[in-house]
């Protein structure tokens, strides 16, 4: 499934829920949530981190306790207010779609 | 598993060398993703190798869905300011607008060579070849096939330029650049942040500039049909119309994208 678009809220979300995590583990959490079903290139997301910490929605520092330099990444206050205005968005196109094709009956539309 | 054990000169150890050619010129950002790549991958193929794939299987695995280099790598951003960085990006754009130009310039005098005949039919059945010397109206030609012929030697394909001109071999040359081009900055360090120039600068530029010479072109071929010297009105509309299109192509591509981050081209 092409994510292209929606990885920001992907990632906030995950943030938000998981707490402070390294980029591995929003990868995990990214596949195990989702049942697998983005085939989302992994390395991608370290970049989209960067970018969201450089907008101001995620903060990250250097974990040098474990035996692994790891970076971890934790969400803002604007980056949560970010991923409710996303989530809200989200709802909103959701509803629109469905509003088109019908509403989703055993896996597929009505 | 640590970085001390991945293999020599394996998937990961190749993975990596790789990224670190693209990563060239983007700073602490490139710097940071490159230990978060070793790391994650570090990760992945000690994953894949407690599920019992052996080494050389578990780092081509975490490799695989790490993601192509130069697609993960042309994300970050390039770090500004270093003169090298703005001439790689300037030998960039040129490379790409020298391949479009000559595209341009080859095809439109390629194809306007092979309409020339239709053309030349067309105006014969509508009678209106206008102060053309061998071709007085009414028409009814002796030798019609010689009149096209004669006539196709006389289509101006480009201002300035006759049509014994090697268009296709310039075409062609175009499309190879670009073609090139292209190719090289998928797989090598020509992907790069630092030898991507911004889309928007150049590309606009490049693009009204273009999309300008076309609408010139076009004018002077409707110009040319009410002035009844149509030598010179199909090499206007070829050329016309392909520059009004590639620079509409670029005006598209040239969008800003992601939260007004520019990206690769």
């Amino acid at each position: 499934m092409d994510i292209r678009g929606h990885l920001d809220l992907l990632l906030l979300s995950v943030l938000d829920d998981a707490g402070p995590v390294h980029g591995y583990a929003v990868i995990t959490a990214l596949r195990d949530r989702s049942d697998g079903a983005f085939d989302l290139p992994e390395g991608t997301v370290y970049p989209a981190l960067q970018r969201l910490e450089r907008a101001g929605l995620v903060a990250s520092h250097w974990d040098e306790t474990s035996a692994r330099r790891r970076r971890v990444y934790r969400l803002t206050d604007d980056g949560r207010r970010a991923r409710a205005a996303k989530k809200q968005e989200w709802r909103g196109i959701v509803l629109g779609v469905q509003a088109v094709i019908g509403p989703m009956t055993a896996g597929r539309p009505a | 598993m640590t970085a001390a054990a991945r293999l020599d000169g394996g998937p990961v150890d190749r993975y990596l060398d790789e990224m670190f050619d693209l990563l060239s010129g983007t700073g602490a950002d490139g710097r940071r993703l490159l230990t978060e790549a070793e790391e994650h991958l570090a990760e992945a193929a000690a994953e894949g190798r407690s599920r019992g794939l052996d080494a050389e299987a578990a780092e081509r695995e975490a490799v695989q869905r790490f993601g192509a280099a130069a697609a993960v790598a042309r994300r970050v951003p390039a770090t500004a300011g270093p003169v090298r960085v703005s001439l790689r990006r300037l030998a960039t754009v040129a490379w790409a607008l020298t391949g479009l130009a000559l595209t341009w310039f080859g095809l439109s005098g390629a194809l306007t060579w092979l309409l020339s005949g239709p053309w030349t039919r067309l105006l014969i059945a509508t009678d209106r070849f206008g102060g053309h010397p061998m071709c007085e109206g009414p028409w009814m030609p002796p030798f019609p096939i010689d009149c096209v012929e004669a006539y196709r030697q006389d289509v101006a394909l480009l201002p300035g330029v006759g049509n014994d001109f090697p268009y296709q071999l310039v075409g062609g040359l175009g499309v190879a650049l670009v073609v090139a081009l292209l190719i090289l900055r998928r797989i090598t360090a020509l992907g790069a942040p630092s030898w991507t120039p911004s889309r928007t600068v150049p590309g606009l530029v490049f693009a009204v500039l273009f999309g300008l010479t076309g609408v010139a072109l076009l004018i002077e071929a409707i110009d040319g049909v009410f002035k009844e010297v149509q030598y010179y009105v199909v090499a206007d509309l070829v050329a016309g119309l392909l520059a009004v299109t590639i620079g509409a192509v670029v005006v598209r591509r040239s969008r800003i994208v992601q939260g007004g981050q520019p990206t690769a081209c």
